[in-house]
């Protein structure tokens, strides 16, 4: 059975105009393939026809764009398609930023596979690529031949319901999942032929791409030191003995927060560390060298700040993962602005 | 240097009333072996056998030895712990290859290291595919936990040691014999194997017998890996520990060798501590590597990650400290990106880092199936996830488990194929 597919593009390919038709509201070109629709859908040799192009300006798309989705998702619910193609795009920043939002509004809306295309310094892909399945393809449309030979491949496959491969492989821009697999190839011989191509200047592919994990921009300082209430918190987990609420020593679930009011130092016969990334001797002799409570109590008493928070906020930090402990600093962080915390020391392994 | 290493390949492994290596079987007199590996700060509580396809699984592994031993000369295999430190790398070695000699127990800190030698699991563990004689120690009451290692440590590459003298003065011809030696290779780029020595208080990284933790970097000979000069300790997780066994059967300086002369000139190996404690140290150590490579002309280096946590900070700072001094970096590591892939692979980043082979993420889940045979303890640690806390778990049964506690799973010297893409 042949699959049926909507393509959109814009006003430009759908060869109605240029910048002066960059105004127009979403309407149907044709009910059948327009432009670059043409050559994609005979790559698909039969498996799938396009039954619909659609189109918007791109002005329009970006300026109402709340507009222009609700109506293209209605052009596209009257032809029942089982997949949305969009674009390619390739570095055309509005019409990228078009593709994406209308394919997330029908994938979302329509509940079905939509694909677009895109070059990588689109601004539109950093913004789609983990909603949207989108193909990297080249800056201009000189890139048209492969672009549409990878969208076809790729949208073959959903249609097929065919698991994708990996996305450098398959050559879409990755959605933020990382698995595991089994390559032909030893990692040493992938280390030792990825340093030869860097070394002649060869194009290589890191196996782990980075992006560069967010700053933190810190609170203001506090203004007046000596009235601050502080409180004092660990990644260490340094816990009752017996460890009562079950932090577990690595990848924990949970983190607990404890009553210190009146306690002047941690004693090793009532409190433990449960953390599995440091070597716990020196703390069981002495808790107080990984969370310095009886430091604290001597500052207090000099009046170096205000006073010292009754309550202790204690996690399991070993193995965290960044999601997990995020959440952790912020729900830590909520309490104890709810309790009248100013300030907060933090201990780290 | 010049290492000639022959290797004897073991296809059966069996106890019998003498110790003898003939027709590719290792026969084993466990009464002698006691005797070899004996000393008086442990107690050798059981000597198991597991061979490949077996319904077997080895747990509480802290370490693992491939038997070689020298034939003729000074040197010793193991040198600063068999014998003096003389320098080794030279001469012949002799190697039963397909067998491994496993320690097993408890120190400080241990985490559980598990391999299953058939099922689902046994895919995951390249050890898995050798034999092993498996050692569990306990210790002697009222020893320390630094004596009771030092000796675990002295007991297992002895063994190995003891099994691999089987084959001096044999009549079979071994299966093969390989020539190691780094002639000149004019006119290529020059590479330097950059090793982060796993360093956690109670866990050293031991080169001829001395702990690596306060040392400045220095340059080896990667045959003197190949002679054991290099013993691990590293007892943490158990995927991603680059343990002795693959110190000596290390895949990357094999690669390397393999290159050398053809697309690249192998200069050798820096081996500097992981994890430093300090910011200060992990400064320290990143320059004084950095400053090697350039006082070696070196032209791009490969970097293989020495522990979690903290040891993805040295590895980024020295990375970003080569490529600062123009010298091409290449990372090799293992990534813990979340049950559901999502997370964050790594602890730390660079914008330097930009050619990283990865061993494959620890953090996904794998369902164990039950086993006949159990080596090396007879419960679960529980610091296994299914464990439900106050309860034991019989290491035969099946139970779910992280990567991480498969042995060498994710292991960063690259002998594996797992690795992790992004999808």
């Amino acid at each position: 059975m042949t699959c049926h597919v909507v393509h959109f593009v814009n006003q430009f390919f759908a060869g109605l105009g240029a910048e002066e038709k960059a105004g127009m509201a979403p309407a149907l070109v044709k009910e059948g393939p327009v432009g670059p629709g043409v050559q994609l859908e005979s790559l698909w040799n039969g498996q799938a026809r396009i039954v619909a192009t659609v189109t918007c300006g791109d002005t329009y798309a970006n300026e109402q764009s709340e507009a222009a989705a609700r109506q293209i998702v209605e052009l596209v619910r009257r032809f029942k398609p089982h997949l949305f193609v969009a674009g390619p795009a390739f570095n055309s920043g509005r019409y990228g930023l078009a593709c994406g939002a209308l394919a997330q509004q029908v994938q979302s809306e329509l509940r079905i596979p939509v694909i677009t295309g895109m070059s990588p310094d689109n601004p539109a892909a950093e913004l789609y690529r983990g909603d949207v399945l989108t193909v990297v393809t080249a800056e201009t449309a000189r890139g048209m031949a492969p672009a549409l030979g990878a969208m076809a491949r790729i949208a073959g496959k959903l249609l097929a319901d065919q698991p994708l491969s990996y996305a450098n492989d398959e050559g879409y821009f990755p959605r933020g999942e990382r698995r595991n697999l089994f390559h032909e190839q030893s990692g040493a011989r992938r280390a030792v032929e990825m340093m030869v191509a860097k070394l002649n200047g060869q194009p290589f592919h890191s196996e782990v791409e980075l992006k560069a994990l967010s700053s933190i921009t810190p609170a203001a300082p506090v203004p007046d030191l000596s009235r601050a209430v502080v409180a004092l918190m660990t990644e260490a987990a340094l816990v009752p003995m017996g460890n009562p609420d079950r932090l577990e020593s690595a990848r924990a679930t949970r983190w607990a927060k404890y009553d210190i009011s009146g306690l002047q130092r941690f004693s090793p016969e009532e409190y433990e560390p449960v953390h599995t990334g440091y070597d716990p001797r020196p703390i069981r002799e002495d808790p107080n060298r990984m969370v310095p409570l009886d430091a604290l109590r001597d500052l207090e008493r000099e009046g170096v700040f205000g006073k010292l928070h009754h309550f202790y906020y204690c996690a399991s930090g070993a193995n965290s993962t960044i999601e997990t402990a995020s959440k952790w600093g912020r729900d830590m962080a909520a309490q104890m602005k709810a309790e009248g915390v100013t300030a907060a020391i933090l201990t780290s392994t | 240097m010049e290492l000639e290493l022959a290797t004897y390949q073991v296809n059966n492994v069996n106890f019998g009333p003498k110790t003898k290596y003939e027709n590719q079987q290792l026969t084993i007199d466990e009464t002698e072996l006691r005797a070899a590996i004996a000393h008086p700060d442990l107690t050798v509580t059981a000597v198991d056998l597991a061979s490949p396809g077996e319904k077997a699984r080895i747990i509480h592994i802290l370490d693992t030895v491939e038997p070689r031993c020298k034939v003729g000369g000074d040197s010793v295999t193991f040198p600063g712990i068999l014998g003096a430190p003389l320098t080794v790398g030279s001469g012949r070695t002799n190697r039963l290859g397909g067998l491994a000699v496993d320690s097993a127990g408890h120190l400080p800190d241990s985490q559980e290291a598990i391999v299953d030698m058939s099922g689902p699991g046994a895919r995951f563990s390249p050890l898995s595919q050798v034999h092993h004689v498996v050692l569990r120690f306990e210790p002697v009451s009222g020893v320390g936990a630094d004596h009771y290692a030092a000796a675990v440590r002295w007991a297992t590459v002895k063994c190995a040691s003891y099994l691999a003298q089987a084959t001096l003065g044999v009549a079979e011809a071994p299966a093969s014999v390989q020539q190691f030696k780094l002639g000149p290779a004019p006119g290529l780029p020059s590479v330097a194997f950059i090793m982060l020595a796993h360093t956690i208080r109670t866990n050293h990284t031991w080169v001829y017998g001395h702990p690596f933790d306060e040392c400045l970097p220095v340059l080896m000979h990667p045959n003197e890996f190949m002679d054991g000069a290099v013993v691990a300790e590293n007892h943490h997780f158990a995927s991603y520990r680059n343990v002795t066994y693959f110190q000596q059967n290390h895949a990357a300086l094999a690669e390397l060798y393999a290159a050398h002369g053809r697309t690249l000139n192998f200069r050798g190996v820096l081996i500097t501590r992981a994890s430093s404690y300090m910011h200060e140290g992990k400064v320290r150590l990143s320059q004084y590597v950095a400053k090697l490579c350039k006082m070696l002309a070196i032209d791009g280096a490969i970097s293989v990650i020495g522990s979690g946590g903290h040891g993805y900070v040295d590895q980024m700072m020295i990375c970003k400290a080569c490529e600062e001094q123009g010298v091409k970096t290449v990372l090799m590591l293992h990534e813990m990106a979340g049950k559901d892939g999502r997370d964050f692979p790594l602890v730390d980043e660079t914008p330097e880092a930009n050619a990283i082979v990865t061993a494959g993420s620890y953090s996904i889940e794998i369902d164990l199936p039950p086993m006949d045979k159990v080596a090396g303890g007879r419960e679960i640690m529980s610091t296994v996830r299914s464990v439900v806390p106050g309860q034991k778990q019989p290491a035969e049964a099946g139970f779910r488990t992280a990567l991480r506690e498969i042995y060498c799973a994710t292991l960063p010297v690259g002998n594996g194929h797992l690795t992790t893409r992004s999808w």
